[in-house]
């Protein structure tokens, strides 16, 4: 028998357009599935060992992050990043010396579906991160030589103006949990391994906004792209649910949560367009540490 | 009731009064001037029935109902307005004496400033309230009526602010950066900056004096009342008063600005004052050595303005508009709710200077950073295809209306035709193929966004991650409704 809130909604889905009949749509994926006026029961006793169904995974994780831009394609031996994010050493308001620019955080979420469950899991999944770091712009010194450090033009102070570099990390993997050691001998730690490919989007901005470059021919290059690349994510997580099992089993059977992972990995990254000559190169080698949530 | 401002058009300006109602900032209560705020009363009678009025006579005091207060030799009160007034003054809003009458009483000129309006021991801190009394004298009446209104007065300044003690100001492209402190921990913190700058030979800066003002201030050439937006008021300009330029002496001198002492000037009443003489112009700064820094800066003329209100939590402002390679001098004024402010100590100079981002510094240096690109054109085969028009609605709708989007569209046309050219050649059908799946993503998105907008987005981002956990939530809501039933029944 059909609900009073199934043929609201139906109707309403199929009587409009456009926009409402998206948002009917969508307020039924919201809506839950019993109908409002149906008498609560219940639910009927589960086993003691009770184990919702597990298809999907949740991860936050943190890392430091220091792209390698000073390798992109045209710099030879120059610095720009470097220059620019480097941690100078100032003295009496003068750089003195520039010391190589330090890792920023860099946050990302990510989504798993774990498709196939046998010896082992294998799924894939998509993240996105965040990163972005600021500095003052250089300054140009006397005779407009372009201040960096005392080294290259004394004295050497910084403009007031600030610059930021952006990275926003998309990646798409295919990931392989080693959790037989956790589900068949209950050892809590369950390595594993992503690899795939990632989409870097960057820009970079001055005090006005947006940077820019103008090019010789007067038009202007706006400080925005992207570099593809691959990314390999080896990792090992520990099960928390070894600390609390009941609370694990109250978590799965009230809210579907399954497993409580912490884990840390390191972070591969080869984003350099696939060795193109015009990408800028964002590449890295770290480290990642986060929670995972799978349910 | 509100304050009013009679200006030399000889027209009553009305002005909105500071935050609380009505209340008179310290400028206002002490600065001798003919602008001086003047009280602009409305008084409505409800009823009329009572003996006919003679005249109304407005005192400022204590206790002014009492008539033995009402004297020329009064210590407690003083008249400030006496006027002959009959039922012709008011206009009837009805029928009979029932109606409501209402009387304006537009120039009168209640004139507030001193000893009763801010009493002495006022000036240096605490608030006070000012009784303005509304005296009608009545025919056949031994007694006179009247009715009291309360005008309170905030007078305590704010604490000094202090720059920054390295880097109070740094160059930038057409640009400087004030920076400074923390304020110390006291209930009289500023409430919101503004900033004051003038070029190195003491003129305002071309185009930066229609900032809104948000203080009161008693210059030498009169009270300059806050909320006066200067971009509709003009005050003529500013004399060439000079205030000890700098003496220059340290010309070669590239860096920590201790010459160029700027004294401050008495700020010509008791209000923001430049906080002293001889103050040092900014060490760390910028040099100021060979500035010329104007009396009308130190005294916090509006007419060198330089920024609107920033926010008291606000440790740095830029100030933009300043032409490259030129030297600038400034002030940093904190202000309180009232409308009361106080400079920083000094002056503090810096030179706007062309800089170099970090991208432009990168392409300066030799990288390239070819961008990226969505072709859809190229890869779905023609202009009209529904997919690419997903794409031009985006462009159109999205994009297109912020500033980033333009510069993204731009940055896009000028970049795009070469990929989009080879990947339009029929020789290469497969990566064709491969760039329109590549692009299914981001069709769909640009479609929800169309049709939902970016809240919708994420509400249906939100819908997709709970669809896997819809009965598990439901059964957790629903045990939780019918745990709590369970309790109340029991």
């Amino acid at each position: 028998m059909r609900t009073p809130v199934r043929t609201i909604t139906r109707r309403g889905a199929g009587s409009r357009s456009g926009r409402w009949g998206v948002w009917v749509v969508l307020l039924l994926g919201l809506a839950p599935w019993p109908a409002l006026g149906q008498r609560l029961r219940p639910l009927s006793p589960r086993p003691e060992n009770y184990r919702s169904p597990q298809r999907f995974a949740l991860e936050i994780k943190f890392g430091p992050y220091l792209p390698a831009v000073d390798s992109s394609p045209g710099l030879g031996d120059r610095h720009p990043f470097a220059d620019v994010f480097g941690s100078p050493t100032v003295s009496n308001n003068v750089v003195t010396k520039l010391n190589p620019p330090s890792a920023r955080l860099l946050t990302t979420v990510e989504f798993d579906w774990q498709f196939w469950h046998g010896f082992g899991s294998l799924g894939v999944g998509a993240s996105v991160g965040i990163m972005r770091r600021t500095a003052r712009a250089l300054a140009y010194g006397d005779g407009g030589v372009i201040c960096v450090d005392a080294v290259n033009s004394a004295p050497c102070t910084r403009s007031g103006d600030r610059t930021a570099f952006s990275v926003l990390p998309l990646t798409l993997e295919l990931i392989y949990r080693f959790d037989v050691l956790a589900k068949r001998w209950r050892v809590p730690l369950v390595p594993y391994l992503k690899g795939g490919i990632a989409y870097y989007l960057w820009w970079a901005e001055n005090a006005n906004g947006l940077a820019g470059f103008r090019e010789p021919n007067g038009a202007v290059d706006r400080a925005i792209g992207g570099t593809w690349g691959l990314v390999a994510h080896p990792g090992l997580a520990f099960l928390l649910d070894i600390i609390d099992p009941a609370a694990a089993q109250v978590m799965d059977a009230e809210l579907g949560i399954n497993h409580v992972y912490v884990f840390a990995e390191l972070n591969y990254g080869w984003i350099n367009g696939f060795n193109s000559k015009e990408k800028i190169v964002l590449s890295h080698l770290t480290w990642n540490a986060g929670l995972a949530f799978e349910f | 009731m509100t304050l009013a401002v009679l200006q030399s058009d000889g027209k009553l300006h009305e002005v909105p009064l500071a935050t609380g109602g009505s209340v008179l900032d310290r400028a206002e209560c002490t600065c001798d001037d003919p602008d001086r705020p003047q009280l602009y009363a409305e008084i409505k009678l409800t009823s009329f029935l009572g003996p006919e009025i003679q005249s109304l006579a407005v005192w400022v005091g204590r206790e002014c109902n009492v008539t033995a207060n009402r004297t020329s030799t009064s210590t407690l009160c003083r008249e400030v307005s006496q006027r002959d007034i009959s039922h012709t003054d008011f206009q009837t809003g009805g029928r009979g004496s029932s109606a409501p009458l209402f009387q304006r009483i537009p120039a009168q000129a209640l004139l507030l400033p001193g000893g009763e309006a801010c009493p002495t021991g006022d000036t240096d801190g605490a608030s006070a309230t000012n009784s303005i009394w509304f005296i009608f004298t009545t025919s056949g009446s031994s007694s006179d009526n009247y009715c009291m209104l309360q005008l309170p007065s905030r007078t305590q300044l704010p604490d000094v602010p202090a720059y920054a003690t390295t880097d109070p100001a740094l160059g930038g492209d057409g640009a400087v950066t004030i920076r400074w402190q923390n304020p110390t921990a006291t209930s009289t913190q500023p409430q919101r900056y503004q900033v004051l700058c003038a070029t190195a030979d003491g003129q305002p800066v071309p185009g930066k004096s229609s900032s809104r003002q948000y203080y009161s201030v008693c210059t030498s050439e009169g009270l300059r009342r806050q909320y006066i937006d200067n971009a509709t008021t003009t005050y003529p300009a500013p004399t060439g008063s000079v205030v000890d330029g700098g003496t220059g002496s340290d010309a070669g001198a590239a860096d920590g600005g201790t010459d160029g002492g700027t004294d401050g000037a008495t700020g010509g009443g008791t209000d923001a004052s430049g906080g002293g003489g001889g103050s040092d112009a900014g060490t760390g700064g910028g040099s100021c050595s060979g500035v010329v820094t104007p009396s009308g800066l130190m005294q916090l003329d509006p007419r060198y303005l330089c920024t609107n209100s920033i926010d008291a939590t606000a440790r740095q402002a830029r100030v933009t508009g300043l032409t490259n390679n030129e030297t600038y001098q400034f002030v940093l004024v904190g202000i309180d709710n009232n409308g009361n402010a106080r400079a920083a100590s000094g002056v503090v100079c810096a030179r706007a200077q062309q800089v170099e981002d970090f991208y432009t510094h990168f392409r300066n240096e030799g990288g390239k950073a070819q961008g990226f690109c969505f072709i859809a054109t190229a890869a779905y085969g023609s202009y009209e295809s529904p997919y690419v028009q997903v794409l031009r609605r985006f462009r159109d709708e999205v994009l297109l209306p912020s500033e980033r989007g333009r510069a993204f569209v731009d940055w896009y046309y000028r970049n795009s035709p070469g990929p989009a050219k080879y990947i339009a050649d029929p020789a290469h059908g497969t990566l064709r193929w491969l760039v329109r799946m590549a692009l299914w993503p981001v069709i769909a998105m640009a479609w929800l966004w169309l049709a939902l907008g970016p809240l919708g987005l994420v509400l249906l981002a939100a819908a997709c991650a709970a669809w896997p956990m819809r009965r598990r939530l439901w059964h957790a809501l629903a045990l939780g409704v019918e745990a709590q039933a369970q309790e109340q029944a029991s």
